[in-house]
């Protein structure tokens, strides 16, 4: 509310106070002996004292009686007080007293304010913050969030987040919507993705890929999408998208696609080229639960069908039909948000022309939400089938964890080549912040197994990924 | 030796130190009591020389320090839990600039206790002048300024705000009486009904933004304050004054180590029974935000002599403060606000171990008070918002100790206190007694239910009567009716001899059903007294002198007893006996090693 006289002036300060830390975790970080001080660290206007301190009064015999003799237990204490002392002493000298007044001296520069005004503004209205992203098997990424709430208007925000790394890895969504309805229920929106990215993955199309199929391929992708989304009543929501998407195909890291696949092959690789599509979209969410999972019982049932009609507008004959269902039962055994869950998804793409559908719009598995044990993009086919049981507990007030036991696979059209014996297994522990849905920093640990024909069942895969992520 | 440490560090290294005393065995003659008086009075206000230099405190350096960094130091230092080291003969706390003995010794009435330190100056009323502003409140979450009253005495206004409306203004009155009767130093807060024609803005007042800048404060910042505080039907609006404390401020206390510029400070205040046992009167009242900043060392100047008085401040977040987040206040007062113990277990338990927070809680009756009731307050496992070094080593005896002090705030003293509440709903204030009191037993009947609930200890009739000196005792359970007398059984027996092993007398007996909470037995149990085995002429610190008197109060003909240790000088018939030392036992013992005596 009240700024500084001058920029200028609020600029010098900020520099003021960052000196005035890294001054202070120097002279602390010279005195490795400050732990035989008294932990209390009396400072004046963020400065470290040197003082001598007065000389101390002697320790009064408050109770009158000889302190009693060390016991054997006691004395036995000392052997591993002394084989732990080095491990206390850096934990106190060089990690806990340095961190302690480094904090300490930017709260007293007001360091946290000036860098909330340097990357927040009206009011916290709007903000900038860093973000880092890494999955194994893949790049990682650093990047930032920018957000501008009631942008131009009350009822309208907008959200920018870029990711970028070296090999010419780079990343950017952005998203602009207005807030509709009396109370903000539905929203209509405009969002731009670019992608460009050499570390998509490829093992191959249908339930038969291999471990050792793994390939890359770089993707150069231009899209945008209008949307709206609205509450139809007090469990049902309504999702309906126009999308437009420029996508180009390249060689990506080593392994690269061309290695080990005929690109040249539509039968293996489908349309490896660069191609236009329009795709309209609409999402119907049922669940008993209600929009809103912090606030509402975790039990209910959740049935979210989806149907999609693409095609590229300038080729009569390549166009197809997307539907997706999942059903799932959800169950609060506690009352306080001990999920147990049963998930059954599904989805199919239907050519309608002639011409085959780009091996890049084949539904996939894998990732952090379907088939978790493995990496996104590592099962393509023309129907995809995951039952997963999940069990859901909080850990802390922004925390939960999920254990999760999946098992699926790609197929050909409508599951026709769908077995049991075909399906592959996932299971793992995944740890996501609850505070919002948009917005989520994940770790997930997830195990994939080969085939369940294989002799043996064996796990093949491990998944990690850790870093911030859209929400659940 | 049995402590229940509260972090699971100290929690490790005290199981280390029983499983070895186990192994090792440790039996040994109880430790003699020097023949003096009791230490009442702890000589820490002498005068200091030096100028003492203010503590600036991080909100989140402490955070992270006492949640992750010294929790993580501590393990590796291998601290084995220890008792208080500032304990007197008696087992008490003597008076010194951190804690002044009022209830736990000296019957109060309840307007006094009820007036707490508001009593030690002048009352702030609008009637009596214009109250200036001189300052805008920059820290905390409650919106307030400074204000100076016509007679020129400082105050800090803060108004509740509209979440909860009340709550905070008398959470921080009532928590700043009862913390003040039981013994901590706290300033005189209280609520106070003005109108804006009240205020007058000083010409030299000043605010300061979020990054320390200052300027000059304008109307509108008192009104911004304004706006938030609760406004009564004649227009009067409502607020928490707190009345400056003399001296000058030099910042927090730590809740470890010593001041190293104060030269009086020289027990590390985790060592310190009355610092130990504050965790409880937190618990009591739900006043998790006991941290570093909500503390205050002040530079005082008394009879010539300056010195640095300890003193708690803010309890406005006590009895349910809220926090925006629903999550958050269902762990209040279980969890700390980032548990990493809680996190771990619950992670590796797939959240098997039950929580209060999972069950869902009715706070239909709570009103203004949410959150702070009794269902699920367990004393000994309250936490405040993050782990607290001092709190983290009370002993069973330091909770003990504050409960002795609790058992003697009486119900019309907490009437009286809640009163000051001034709270507009009688519904509230009749929920806030009834869950103060009834929190209050709970840690009564935690402490004095489990372990030796006698107090009041004493030799009445000193000079040879037809029957003899009596040793009176309190019995504390039974007064609090926390056990009926019917299930009361007290063993006594007199130990001497050069090892104090030699029984010299016994005896069995009930509560006296006339006046069950107060029992005298008298003395000297037995035959021969320890005065008639000495020389004659030997000095009244004579060893031979020397006698345990063991109270053993057994319950429901239980094998095992709590036992209280009375350590006597044995003047003779004529001067009779004087104690010396009161030893009470952290855990029950087993009567039919300690106690062989059939009955």
């Amino acid at each position: 509310m009240h700024r500084p006289k001058t920029e200028t002036e609020g600029l010098r300060r900020l520099r003021a106070g960052v000196a005035r830390v890294a001054t202070a975790a120097f002279l602390l970080l010279l005195a490795p002996n400050a732990h035989a001080a008294p932990a209390y660290s009396v400072t004046s206007g963020g400065h470290p004292v040197p003082a001598q301190p007065p000389p101390k009064r002697a320790v009064p015999d408050y109770d009158g009686r000889s302190p009693p003799p060390a016991s054997a237990a006691e004395s036995t204490l000392w052997i591993p007080r002394i084989v732990l002392f080095p491990v206390h002493v850096v934990m106190e000298s060089f990690v806990r007293k340095p961190l302690v007044a480094l904090v300490t001296a930017a709260e007293d520069a007001h360091v946290a304010q000036w860098l909330a005004r340097v990357f927040t503004w009206n009011d916290g209205r709007a903000g900038l913050f860093p973000t880092v992203f890494w999955e194994l098997g893949f790049r990682p990424s650093v990047g930032f969030y920018f957000f501008y709430d009631e942008l131009f208007h009350p009822r309208h925000d907008f959200v920018m987040h870029g990711g970028f790394w070296t090999d010419n890895w780079q990343q950017l969504k952005v998203d602009s919507r207005v807030r509709l309805f009396h109370d903000g229920s539905g929203t209509l929106g405009v969002s731009l993705d670019y992608v460009n990215r050499p570390d998509r993955i490829f093992y191959g199309i249908g339930a038969d890929t291999r471990k050792a199929d793994r390939t890359y391929y770089r993707e150069r992708l231009f899209e945008t999408r209008v949307h709206f989304e609205g509450e139809l009543s007090g469990l049902s929501r309504l999702r309906v998208g126009l999308t437009h998407r420029f996508d180009q195909f390249a060689r990506g890291q080593s392994p690269s696609i061309e290695e080990k696949h005929d690109i040249r092959n539509p039968r293996e690789v489908p349309r490896f080229d660069d191609f236009n599509f329009l795709e309209g979209r609409i999402d119907l969410i049922l669940d008993s639960r209600g929009p809103d999972r912090l606030t509402t019982s975790g039990s209910g049932v959740l049935f979210q069908p989806s149907l999609a009609l693409g095609g590229d507008p300038s080729a009569e004959s390549l166009h197809w039909l997307r539907w997706s269902a999942e059903l799932a039962g959800f169950l609060d055994v506690s009352g306080g948000g001990h999920v147990l869950g049963l998930r059954v998804f599904t989805e199919q793409v239907e050519p309608t022309g002639d011409e085959d559908i780009p091996f890049n719009e084949l539904p996939s598995l894998g990732g952090l939400e379907r088939l978790r044990g493995y990496p996104d993009g590592r099962f393509r086919g023309y129907s995809t089938l995951t039952v997963t049981v999940q069990y859901r507990y909080p850990i802390w007030a922004f925390l939960d964890a999920e254990l999760f036991v999946s098992a699926g696979n790609a197929f050909d059209r409508h599951l026709r080549d769908f077995s049991i014996e075909r399906l592959h297994l996932a299971w793992g522990l995944a740890v996501r912040t609850n505070t919002a849905r948009s917005l989520s920093f994940d770790v997930l640990l997830g195990f994939g197994t080969n085939r369940l024909d294989s002799d043996p069942v064996k796990v093949d895969q491990i998944h990690f990924a850790i870093g911030v992520n859209h929400g659940f | 030796m049995h402590i229940r440490p509260r972090d699971s560090a100290t929690r490790i290294w005290a199981l280390a130190v029983t499983l070895v005393a186990l192994v090792a065995g440790c039996t040994s003659a109880p430790a003699r009591f020097a023949l003096r008086p009791p230490l009442w009075q702890d000589a820490d206000m002498q005068h200091v020389g030096a100028e003492p230099k203010i503590h600036v405190s991080g909100l989140y350096a402490d955070a992270l320090d006492q949640t992750f960094l010294r929790p993580t130091a501590d393990f590796f230092a291998f601290r084995a839990p220890n008792e208080a080291q500032n304990v007197n003969a008696f087992d008490e706390v003597p008076d010194s600039s951190w804690f002044t003995n009022r209830l736990g010794r000296h019957d109060l009435d309840a307007a006094t206790v009820a007036a707490g330190a508001c009593a030690e100056g002048p009352a702030l009323r609008a009637e009596d002048g214009p109250w200036t502003v001189v300052a805008a409140k920059t820290e905390g979450v409650t919106p307030g300024f400074f204000i100076k009253a016509a007679d020129g005495q400082r105050y800090l206004l803060k108004v509740d705000g509209p979440l909860r409306p009340e709550r905070a203004s008398a959470a921080d009155t009532i928590g700043s009486r009862l913390y003040h009767a039981v013994g901590y130093h706290a300033p005189c807060n209280t609520v106070v009904f003005f109108s804006r024609d009240d205020l007058t803005i000083a010409p030299d007042a000043v605010a300061a933004d979020d990054v320390g800048d200052e300027r000059p404060l304008v109307t509108e910042d008192v009104d911004y304050v304004l706006d938030r505080a609760v406004q009564l039907p004649d227009g009067r609006l409502r607020a928490s004054a707190s009345r400056f404390l003399p001296g000058r401020p030099l910042g927090p206390f730590r809740w470890e180590g010593t001041r190293p510029d104060d030269p009086n400070d020289v027990v590390p205040h985790e060592e310190r029974r009355e610092v130990r046992a504050l965790r409880l009167m937190a618990a009591w009242l739900g006043h998790f935000d006991i941290r570093e900043q909500n503390s205050l060392d002040m530079l005082v100047e008394e009879e010539g002599r300056r010195f640095i008085r300890h003193y708690q401040i803010d309890f406005g977040d006590s009895f349910g403060s809220p926090w925006a987040d629903d999550r958050l206040n269902r762990r209040i007062g279980h969890s700390y606000y980032f548990d990493a113990q809680q996190v771990l277990v619950d992670l590796v338990s797939f959240g098997g171990v039950s929580r209060p927070w999972h069950r869902s809680w009715d706070g239909s009756n709570a009103g203004i008070f949410l959150y702070y009731g009794t269902r699920d307050f367990a004393p000994a496992d309250w936490r405040a918002i993050y782990p607290n070094p001092a709190f983290s080593r009370m002993t069973e005896l330091d909770g003990l100790w504050l409960s002795r002090i609790l058992a003697r705030l009486t119900d019309a003293h907490l009437r009286a206190v809640v009163a000051e509440g001034r709270l507009s709903d009688p519904r509230s204030e009749r929920y806030l007694l009834t869950t103060l009191t009834a929190r209050r037993d709970a840690i009564i009947e935690y402490y004095l239910g489990r372990l030796v609930p006698i107090d009041g200890i004493e030799i009445a009739d000193r000079s040879a009567t037809a029957d003899g000196p009596q040793l009176c005792f309190d019995d504390l359970a039974i007064r609090h009716t926390a056990v009926t007398p019917d299930r009361v059984r007290y063993r006594v027996r007199v130990m001497g001899g050069a090892n104090l092993d030699q029984r010299l007398g016994w005896a069995l007996f009930r509560p006296d059903p006339e006046r069950a909470d107060r029992t005298c037995v008298t003395l000297p149990l037995g035959a021969a007294r320890p005065s008639a085995r000495v020389p004659v002429g030997s000095p009244p610190d004579y060893p031979g002198r020397y006698a345990v008197i063991e109270v053993y109060v057994q319950r429901d003909a239980a094998l095992t007893a709590t036992r209280l240790s009375v350590h006597v000088y044995d003047q003779g018939p004529r001067e009779g006996f004087t104690i010396v030392g009161i030893v009470r036992d952290a855990e029950p013992v087993h009567l039919t090693s300690a106690f062989p005596e059939k009955g």
